[in-house]
């Protein structure tokens, strides 16, 4: 960085005094702006190029269900998987959210259920999530019985469950 | 994925119609050589998306293929109708320039480059899931081919309340549009590539805007390194409500700083579409249009140029009246912000997160992952203005980075949520607007300050020949004199 540094210093002060007198202004500010691309330029191609060859080795389903880093390890992927095949196209569907430690209904958006929440209203979209009960129910962090729910079928998948009333 | 760059291409193609239909309206189409038409009309077909369909999905209609279609259909009609009212001005005699083909080869490699990086990613950003690629699968998902796309529910609904619920809809539309197109909802990638389709006809937009102004080879640095700052690729990538955001406020600023210096009423019209389209796209939108709009006035005041204000009050009051169905909207829902609330006694409250909120700036806005374009630009337009000439350039360029940066400091200055996390969030894609501004200014800006710094240099404040100021200057009759453009 410092050899950089000198080098650049160096050649200025060698080239200024020509150049001051008789580079175009067109040019000068080329040059400028040249410099800042050369600077510039190796980023670019270098995560540009990685990008394109990581995402290129990924697979169609990888990438359907690649997740924010802040989401991935707290997503359920396979609720989100099994619960798009199961709640039909056009179907509305409630999430209700059971703090494990008080057995209480919590709001969705409370501390280890939002990622989790966001993630299932992404991959259930355009089905609209809705506060009033439904048919279909995902019910996070508790069981049906403890969310105060009596399901006709229900599926568990860890800690989370798609219930089907 | 072949089918997927097919309904791009398709949806593409009916957005460059509607700009085409723009242009011949505004009476740029003809001031443009043949081979430079169809990038502006591509950006001109992006933003008339935005300013056209936005408030038409808060009034109920879908963003499908057919309203869009329509939508163009009507623009093309009108435009050429509009222009044949034009029929007794002599066409422009134009050429193509080899710079011109010349810059587009030059920078059509970073563009493809960037192209196929955007179009493999996956939809992997928390903004995306949450807000805007959310928004496009509902609109997408919902309503028929002419109406009902737009559910108030899950805009209102207390499960969507981290959607932003208040934001403007045109990023989303343009997507559900992107999605008709691609014929299904599922597999997102290729939506990215939109975006990049958008910055490709930005440039040529720049490039035919800047060119009488500027010769091409600043003027080609000046967009290759557009293409590689670093951050800026970061937000090409993953912010494109930013970036979107970004090309439109410089280009609503080039074409206003092009019609307060000469260049005929057609680019006050590309203004007043652009800046419509920035209160489409983003929140901030207002801030950034809004301040643009109110220097070229403060300008116009001060020249004492009456009538040119009132066609840039015209202009402006047409631009925030697409804005209308949103705002009305918001209001009927009880739509607001949640992260910033405005209001005099937050400020006053919070008074002591001021000198935080300038540093974070400043630390992002001079650092080297923007190229240190804004440093560079700034410094160049206050020697120029130390030197009093080039004024009708430096200082607009130097009020309209400061009221950005203050427009920004304000915003954060009200946040209702806590402020680290906010700005960590937030700063490095909101930053991408005024430093655009300065990256497509600094080649003119560079230009200008070297010519007046070399020794026996002769102030000259005469435009490049062939361009509309000097046309203006000596009669002119509003048709473009051949340019070297392409």
């Amino acid at each position: 960085m410092l050899a950089m540094l000198v080098a650049l210093a160096v050649g200025f002060g060698l080239g200024w005094a020509v150049v001051r007198r008789r580079l175009g202004p067109q040019w000068a500010a080329a040059i400028v702006l040249l410099g800042l691309v050369v600077v510039t330029a190796p980023r670019f191609v270098n995560t540009t190029t990685d990008g394109i060859r990581r995402e290129w080795r990924m697979g169609r389903q990888a990438v359907r269900r690649s997740a924010p880093r802040v989401i991935a390890h707290r997503r359920n992927a396979r609720l989100a998987k099994f619960a798009d095949s199961r709640i039909p196209a056009g179907a509305t569907y409630s999430l209700i959210a059971v703090d494990p430690r008080t057995g209480r209904r919590v709001s969705p958006f409370g501390r280890g259920f939002a990622e989790k929440m966001v993630w299932l209203q992404f991959e259930l979209a355009p089905r609209i999530a809705v506060d009033e009960p439904q048919r279909w129910t995902i019910v996070l962090g508790a069981t049906p019985a403890e969310a105060g729910l009596s399901p006709r079928r229900a599926f568990r998948f860890d800690d989370d469950w798609l219930v089907e009333r | 994925m072949i089918r997927d760059a097919a309904g791009l291409a398709a949806a593409e193609a009916i957005l460059a119609v509607l700009g085409t239909g723009l242009l011949f309206a505004f009476g740029t189409w003809r001031r443009l050589p043949r081979w430079s038409r169809p990038g502006p009309a591509l950006f001109a077909g992006h933003a008339g998306f935005a300013a056209g369909m936005t408030p038409l999905v808060y009034l109920g209609v879908s963003p499908t293929p057919v309203v869009v279609g329509a939508l163009a259909a009507v623009a093309l009609g009108g435009g050429w109708a509009f222009d044949r009212r034009r029929r007794g001005q002599p066409p422009a005699v134009v050429q193509a320039s080899r710079a011109g083909f010349a810059a587009a080869a030059i920078l059509a490699v970073p563009v493809v480059l960037l192209a196929v990086r955007a179009s493999l990613k996956p939809v992997s950003d928390v903004d995306a899931l949450l807000d805007w690629t959310l928004k496009a699968r509902m609109l997408a998902g919902h309503g028929g081919t002419l109406i009902g796309a737009l559910d108030v529910s899950y805009l209102t609904g207390s499960t969507y309340r981290y959607v932003n619920p208040e934001y403007p809809l045109g990023v989303p539309a343009l997507q559900a549009f992107n999605l008709h197109m691609f014929g299904h909802n599922t597999d997102l990638r290729v939506l990215h590539g939109s975006a990049i389709v958008m910055f490709a006809a930005f440039m040529a937009t720049t490039w035919m805007l800047l060119r009488p102004r500027c010769r091409p080879a600043p003027l080609v640095g000046g967009l290759l390194l557009v293409t590689l700052l670093p951050s800026f690729v970061a937000v090409a990538v993953f912010a494109q409500w930013d970036f979107m955001l970004a090309l439109f406020v410089t280009a609503t600023a080039t074409s206003l700083w092009l019609w307060l210096t000469g260049d005929g009423d057609d680019r006050l019209a590309l203004a007043a579409l652009f800046a419509a389209a920035c209160l489409a796209t983003k929140m901030d939108g207002i801030g950034f249009a809004g301040s643009t709009f109110l220097i070229a006035a403060g300008a116009c005041a001060w020249r004492r140029r009456w009538w040119e204000l009132r066609k840039l009050a015209v202009a402006g009051a047409a631009a925030a009246a697409t804005a209308v169905p949103w705002q009305i909207f918001n209001r009927v829902y009880g739509l607001h912000e949640r992260a910033i609330r405005p209001s005099p006694a937050r400020m006053l409250r919070q008074t002591g997160d001021l000198p935080e909120i300038v540093r974070r700036i400043g630390h992002i806005g001079v650092g080297p992952h923007w190229g240190w374009v804004a440093p560079l630009a700034l410094g160049a337009a206050v020697w120029l203005i130390i030197l009093r000439t080039d004024l009708d350039l430096a200082v607009p360029f130097v009020a309209l980075v400061a009221t950005q940066v203050f427009v920004l400091v304000v915003a954060y200055w009200n946040h209702a949520i806590t402020l680290g996390p906010l700005m960590g969030a937030s700063l490095s894609r909101v930053i991408a607007t005024p430093q655009l501004v300065c990256a497509t200014a600094l080649p003119l800006l560079l230009e200008r300050w070297w010519a007046r710094w070399q020794p026996g240099a002769v102030p000259d404040a005469r435009p490049i020949p062939g361009n509309a100021a000097q046309r203006n200057a000596v009669g002119g009759d509003g048709i473009e004199p051949p340019t070297p453009c392409l």
